[in-house]
């Protein structure tokens, strides 16, 4: 299960700095394209990641597609030494970015994104203009699809 | 235009834009909460097709 909005809301409710891009993003931005995961680029000062660790901690979050038991905890210390986390959470799959492709990291992101308001909060989504460059720079052929129909939403709206 | 582009161009010719304008008309929490009700159905649709399946193999265990 997903439920986009708790997701959001953990976060916002922590004061986590962060702001949300992938399939998310598209579907803020108009894309009919369902995804299961929200994805987002999370500010790496040593504040943020405390906040990141209150907000997410409590939804059992677990490394996704890895072996059960493993000895994963989702503390500060894990978080500082490394940087993007697919994961799991009782609310549903979460990826926590510490850099993208092509966008790099909160703060070169942050003037490419707007305010929105969501499920009665603000949070930072990543622009339709950056979300097309972001997705150019992957260079997945998955994508193809999805840039299609952004440069369409980009013409259209 | 470079050939990424030209494979988006492909692409592009076979997009419903219906559906695309009719997601423009509404909030972006709007947007969310369509999806958000959408994933719902495809998960319980997973499920059935899940249950479906182990019915089947059930079946021809006992054949």
């Amino acid at each position: 299960m997903i439920d986009y909005g708790e997701l959001v809301l953990a976060l916002v409710r922590q004061r986590v700095k962060f702001i949300i891009v992938g399939g998310v993003a598209a579907i803020v931005h108009g894309s009919p394209h369902l995804t299961f995961d929200l994805d987002v680029v999370y500010a790496r000062d040593h504040e943020n990641i405390a906040r990141l660790v209150q907000a997410v901690a409590p939804l059992d979050p677990y490394l996704r597609d890895a072996p059960p038991e493993l000895p994963f905890v989702f503390d500060a210390a894990t978080i500082k030494n490394g940087l993007n986390f697919t994961l799991t959470t009782k609310l549903g799959d979460l990826d926590l970015l510490g850099e993208i492709i092509g966008g790099k990291t909160y703060e070169d992101l942050l003037p490419h994104s707007d305010e929105i308001e969501v499920f009665g909060a603000k949070c930072l989504c990543v622009g339709l203009e950056k979300l097309i460059h972001l997705k150019r720079a992957a260079g997945r052929p998955k994508d193809f699809a999805s840039l299609a129909e952004l440069e369409a939403i980009l013409q259209n709206r | 235009m470079d050939s990424i582009q030209a494979i988006i161009e492909i692409y592009k010719r076979d997009l419903d834009l219906s559906l695309i304008k009719e997601n423009l008309k509404l909030t972006p929490e709007e947007r969310l909460r369509k999806m958000q009700a959408f994933a719902n159905f495809a998960l319980e649709m997973k499920k059935a097709g899940q249950k479906l399946r182990d019915k089947k193999a059930q079946q021809e265990q006992r054949q």
